[in-house]
């Protein structure tokens, strides 16, 4: 006789029960699928950044410029490497930076080129290049097949003419990776060349790029083998840029956030399939409570039992597990062609194993309850539910009732996590229409403020640490008259233009106004830290150093090592009594900024404190106007010193420790404003040497020719239009500290120089087709990039922009549906296998008049309790969106979203009820002694 | 005075090929106030008898005709207000609600009929089923004798006008049998309730007025009149 052994017996309940195993394997499956489709989609999720980036900045980790650090066999050989390739640069292009170059086969793979169009060269004359490349060589109009004369300074070499023809236009990468080396090669190549290609005279450069092994970053690399790397830099796809400090913790957090919304939502939909899975069990268990008993008192031990019943949960999952897994993989798939950009599909044996270890997980602990449960009844079991008596306790007996409603409260009251699984759907179901909302809410306001579709934005050309100067090239005013023909491309409507300027006032004295005041801050640790308040704030120091009388001037400097204020307002005190002796002036020279603007006063009324804004004497150069805010300060324990930028109509009294204000400055006031320019002399003075014996050197001949260049000094006298206080916005533009402002047109009026233009917006007429406004655009950026500005396309921004959304909202909206879904059927198929259970509590009911109405009555009232209990995370994630400077959502729902929640809530309930109605309508289909025979 | 009549009541139970003719063309009246007994062996047809009587099982053909209406013309909501309002039925196993006390289940037909329960009836008739101290247990804490006193209790709350009992006391001791069928008598007698009652006791039999005897689903033998 052959042996019975445990998994046989469990076999045998298998193939017996069939029907009541199905829904403990729709549980199992749908841990499964869920544990697939969430692994699959949070790998997805990195690996799609991952792409993304590596499109920019390639597959590389590392890479070495130059011959620095080790050789190749010691990087091979100190085990923090992979792979290493070589891309060698053998000339830069005219007089730019631009590198040209080739890769080996290793470092073709690791650059990870792109093509917008065209090939890579294959033979001498060939060139592929990217598009801000040859705008930078004067070639920016050049399409694939054209014949270019460029020409190449070989490193260490002779420069040559040379005629290539374009092959390949490259997709952008050197600007990601630019190290902003000035040594001729020293950068990665942003024209690649075939190897071919030699010069006469010339030697190259070779870079090294790099991959890690395994678990290494930068940061290791750089702290563990410094002489052997040499000049590195990192290369980080999780930013898709260069990188100089990449930690692993980073790293991994990085991608924790990328992935978290898969692991919310994962969790929660695996935590309802675990209650699926309980409560599947526990019916299917308590079906058997006799076969348990009979077994118990045969002699099966309590662990038999578990491993008897475990058996077959197990036995389930490898059932499910294929099914599950291709399932997962197609809802994988889907979202990964919903959102391409965001997901990809990627399958990977390595993925397995979260995939068998989360189903596993899922089993194991959804079945430990029902299991230990089962396992710790009594030989021939009592078939009393002790459980059930022990709540009964707290049963009052009632005299008069409505059946319905106090039968479906006992229900609920001593079975009371039946609806849990249920709940929870509906709480997701909520929070994903909230989450719709917002998206939906963001569609409307279109992806932020910005309401011009280009914006150009330049170098910035005022230095910090200057405060009565300002270098202009001699070529800056051909660039803004460059800059102007803007203007001119055919569907712009207007550009607006903001250039900060740095002049002087000349005064017989310092206002007291613009003094900065100091806030000595104690922080918990007892440490004090000093905030400063005034009109110019931070800048040269807060001006400090304007109201020194010579014995302050003579403590600073005798402490001006202690601490870089004390050094800068020396410096900044020596170069005023400079500028004083050179210019001859004795009134005091007060640094003010310029504000250069094509000026939009619309609206500006309002923060007028003294005078009236007239836009004609503005652009005449008559007038100007003057920022000055009222600043209002307090020094709250333990708390950062507030400042406002208080409106003129605000009660300024009544909150404020102290405010400042102007007194100094009024309308009508005449205005000597002094600009100085010219070419900076001598750089590495200020910014450039670190050798400190130099610049200690230097500053002993402090004399004019050591310090300031050839200047250009422009002398303009203007009067005060209006004086401005407040919250003002110029052209988008928060003003923050005390300045002038005038007109693009008034500061040519007034003679003034002016620098290249900070930003300029250019607007668009009318709603301009994708295709027309490519047009434009190509046009804008090639004005913008031949005058080394960077451009935005906010048109371009806003519709990927709303794609996102849309792409997303549609996410949302599938999500919702699901959730709504599996709500509803968790509930109704929970409450039918209730049902199934109550027949013939069902039949006793019918057998003493209880009709359909009332038996549905009895199963509505856990319905409602679960679509309430669902209602309150709902409403809970509702009210912490809601909490100010929490900024969890861009915009604060409207109200309108409470009644929208709870309108969905009562869907759920209504669809719940009806399908129950169905299933009932069913039982009492039947006779009411089949009812009562059923079980 | 005729309260309850069947004619040519007949039901089939298929399984496969094979047909059972449980209940085999009867025809039967009963007189208001009367106590019928309906006995036989096992498989005799008399519970399925009394279940089409009582409309808790549809007939394979013929009518049960109640207040000159036939039973099964009524629509499920009229005979749901009939059973709670008219009819009183007695399980041999108790079917008691399990989640609602013994008082309320006694008070389900009346609650069920939205109606305030005779208060003084009531506790009358808990008293004489001595079974006022358990009414604020569920039914899984009381012993059978309880749980079909409660039963019984049930039947009883509206004073139907006709009471089924399925082997009332088959789950009983022999003392505690005839202590319930004693109840349910002098209750039935007291109100004027038609009672009809299925056991294979002859002991409980002869305490009936009328005693229907069944065999292979067929009247075999009955001591009162015969109709049709």
């Amino acid at each position: 006789m052959k042996r019975l052994t445990l998994s046989k017996v469990a076999r045998a309940n298998l193939r017996v029960n069939r029907k009541a195993y199905i829904s403990l394997f729709l549980g199992i499956l749908t841990a499964v699928f869920l544990a697939t489709a969430t692994s699959l989609c949070a790998w997805g999720t990195v690996r799609g950044h991952e792409e993304q980036m590596a499109e920019r900045v390639g597959w590389m980790d590392m890479f070495i410029l130059g011959g620095d650090g080790g050789t190749d066999e010691q990087l091979r050989e100190c085990g923090f490497f992979r792979e290493i390739g070589h891309v060698t640069v053998n000339a830069t292009v005219g007089d730019t930076q631009v590198c040209a170059g080739y890769y080996d086969e290793t470092a073709e793979r690791l650059m990870n080129r792109t093509l917008s169009a065209g090939r890579m060269p294959e033979k001498a004359g060939e060139i592929a290049a990217e598009r801000s490349a040859l705008f930078r060589a004067g070639q920016g109009g050049a399409e694939v097949g054209d014949t270019l004369t460029l020409t190449m300074n070989p490193i260490r070499g002779i420069a040559e003419e040379r005629m290539f023809t374009l092959v390949g236009i490259l997709n952008e990468q050197s600007e990601y990776l630019d190290t902003y080396n000035e040594e001729a090669g020293m950068r990665l190549p942003a024209m690649l060349v075939s190897p071919e290609e030699t010069y006469t005279v010339g030697s190259a450069v070779v870079h090294r790029v790099l991959t890690y092994a395994p678990l290494i970053t930068f940061n290791q690399v750089e702290r563990k083998i410094p002489d052997l790397i040499g000049l590195a830099y990192g290369v980080s796809r999780e930013n898709g840029s260069m990188v100089l400090y990449d930690s692993g913790w980073d790293r991994a957090n990085n991608t924790l956030s990328r992935i978290m919304i898969w692991g919310v939502l994962g969790a929660a939909l695996m935590l309802s399939a675990c209650v699926g899975i309980t409560s599947a069990m526990e019916s299917l268990l308590a079906r058997k409570t006799q076969d348990i008993g009979m077994l118990r008192a045969i002699g099966a031990t309590r662990r038999q039992i578990r491993r008897i019943y475990g058996t077959e949960a197990w036995l389930l999952t490898a059932t499910a597990l294929p099914a599950g897994i291709l399932a997962g993989m197609l809802a994988a798939w889907i979202v990964s062609r919903i959102a391409p950009d965001q997901v990809v599909f990627e399958m990977n044996l390595w993925l397995l194993i979260p995939i068998l270890g989360l189903s596993a997980l899922c089993v194991f602990a959804a079945s430990r309850v029902p299991l230990h449960r089962a396992s710790r009844q009594m030989p021939m079991g009592v078939l009393r539910d002790t459980g059930l008596l022990r709540r009964a306790g707290k049963i009052r007996s009632r005299k008069t009732f409505t059946a319905s409603g106090l039968i479906a409260g006992r229900k609920t009251m001593l079975h009371p996590l039946r609806q849990l699984g249920a709940a929870g759907m509906t709480a997701l179901t909520l929070i994903c229409t909230l989450m719709l909302g917002e998206l939906a809410l963001g569609l409307r306001t279109g992806g932020g403020n910005e309401q011009c579709a280009f914006l150009l934005y330049g170098p910035g050309t005022v230095m910090q640490d200057e405060p009565f100067s300002q270098v202009i090239g001699e070529n800056e005013a051909g660039v803004r008259a460059d800059l102007k023909q803007l203007n001119g491309i055919e569907g712009v409507k207007e550009t607006r233009s903001i250039t900060w300027i740095r002049a002087n006032l000349i005064m017989s004295e310092v206002p007291e106004y613009l003094r900065s005041v100091k806030y000595d801050r104690k922080m918990a640790d007892g440490s004090v830290v000093m905030n400063r308040v005034g009109p110019l704030d931070e800048m040269w120091a807060g001006g400090d150093w304007m109201f020194y009388s010579d014995e302050e001037l003579a403590d600073a400097r005798a402490r001006k090592d202690e601490d870089w204020e004390n050094a800068y307002n020396v410096q900044c005190a020596d170069q005023l009594s400079l500028v004083q002796a050179k210019l001859g002036i004795t009134d005091r020279i007060v640094p003010v900024s310029v504000f250069v603007a094509d000026l939009d006063t619309d609206g500006l009324d309002g923060f007028v404190t003294d005078g009236a804004i007239n836009p004609e004497k503005l652009d005449s150069g008559e007038q100007v106007l003057l920022y000055a805010p009222t600043l209002c300060v307090r020094n709250e324990e333990d708390a950062l010193a507030i400042t406002k930028w208080a409106d003129p109509r605000d009660d300024l009294e009544s909150e404020w420790d102290s405010v400042i204000r102007n007194d100094a400055f009024t309308a009508g006031m005449q205005l000597d404003l002094m600009e100085m320019t010219g070419e900076m002399a001598d750089y590495d003075f200020l910014y450039g040497s670190e050798d400190v014996e130099e610049v200690e050197a230097m500053g002993a001949r402090a004399d004019w020719a050591g310090y300031y260049r050839p200047m250009e000094t422009v002398n303009a006298k203007t009067t005060v239009g209006a004086v401005l206080s407040g919250s003002v916005i110029l052209n988008e533009y928060y003003m923050g500290n005390f300045c002038v402002i005038t007109t693009v047109r008034g500061a040519e009026a007034l003679g003034l120089k002016l620098p290249i233009q900070e930003y300029i917006e250019v607007f668009l007429d009318g709603n301009p087709t994708q295709a027309e406004e490519e047009e434009i655009g190509e046009q804008v950026s090639q004005i913008a990039l031949r005058n080394e500005m960077a451009m935005e396309n906010h048109l371009q921004a806003r519709r990927n922009y709303m794609a996102r959304k849309q792409r997303q909202m549609l996410l949302f909206a599938g999500l919702i549906l699901l959730f709504f879904a599996v709500a509803v059927f968790m509930q109704v198929s929970g409450t039918a296998r209730q049902i199934r259970a109550d027949t013939k509590t069902i039949g006793t009911l019918r057998a003493v008049g209880a009709n359909l109405k009332t038996l549905v009555g009895c199963y509505r009232l856990p319905v409602w309790i679960c679509a309430a209990t669902g209602l309150v995370p709902g409403l809970l994630f509702y009210a912490v969106t809601r909490i100010p400077g929490l900024r969890l959502f861009s915009e604060n729902h409207p109200l309108i979203m409470i009644p929208v929640m709870i309108l969905l809530a009562c869907c759920v309930a209504m669809a719940c009820t009806a399908g129950i109605r169905g299933r009932l309508a069913q039982v009492t289909r039947q006779s009411i002694v089949d009812n009562i025979r059923e079980l | 005075m005729e309260v309850l009549r069947c004619e040519q009541l007949s039901k089939i139970y298929r399984s496969g090929s094979a047909a059972v003719r449980a209940v085999d063309n009867i025809s039967l009246s009963f007189e208001q106030g009367g106590f019928t007994a309906i006995t036989g062996k096992s498989g005799s047809g008399k519970s399925t008898l009394l279940h089409l009587l009582s409309g808790l099982d549809r007939p394979t053909d013929g009518q049960v005709i109640y207040q000159d209406k036939d039973l099964f013309r009524y629509n499920d909501n009229q005979l749901s207000v009939l059973r709670r309002r008219r009819f009183g039925f007695v399980f041999q196993a108790y079917n008691l609600v399990g989640e609602l006390t013994a008082q309320e289940n006694i008070l389900l037909p009346v609650m069920l009929d939205n109606r305030k329960p005779d208060e003084a009836y009531l506790d009358r008739l808990i008293g004489m089923l001595g079974i006022g101290d358990r009414l604020g247990h569920l039914p899984g804490a009381l012993s059978g004798g309880q749980q079909q006193r409660v039963c019984i209790a049930r039947a009883l709350a509206n004073k139907p006008a006709i009471l089924f009992a399925d082997e009332p006391t088959g789950n009983l001791d022999g003392r505690t049998g005839r202590e319930v069928l004693t109840l349910m008598r002098s209750v039935s007698a007291e109100l004027g309730i038609t009672m009809i009652l299925v056991t294979h006791d002859l002991g409980v039999a002869e305490q009936a007025d009328r005693i229907i005897r069944l065999e292979d689903g067929r009247v075999e033998e009955d001591s009162g009149a015969v109709i049709g």
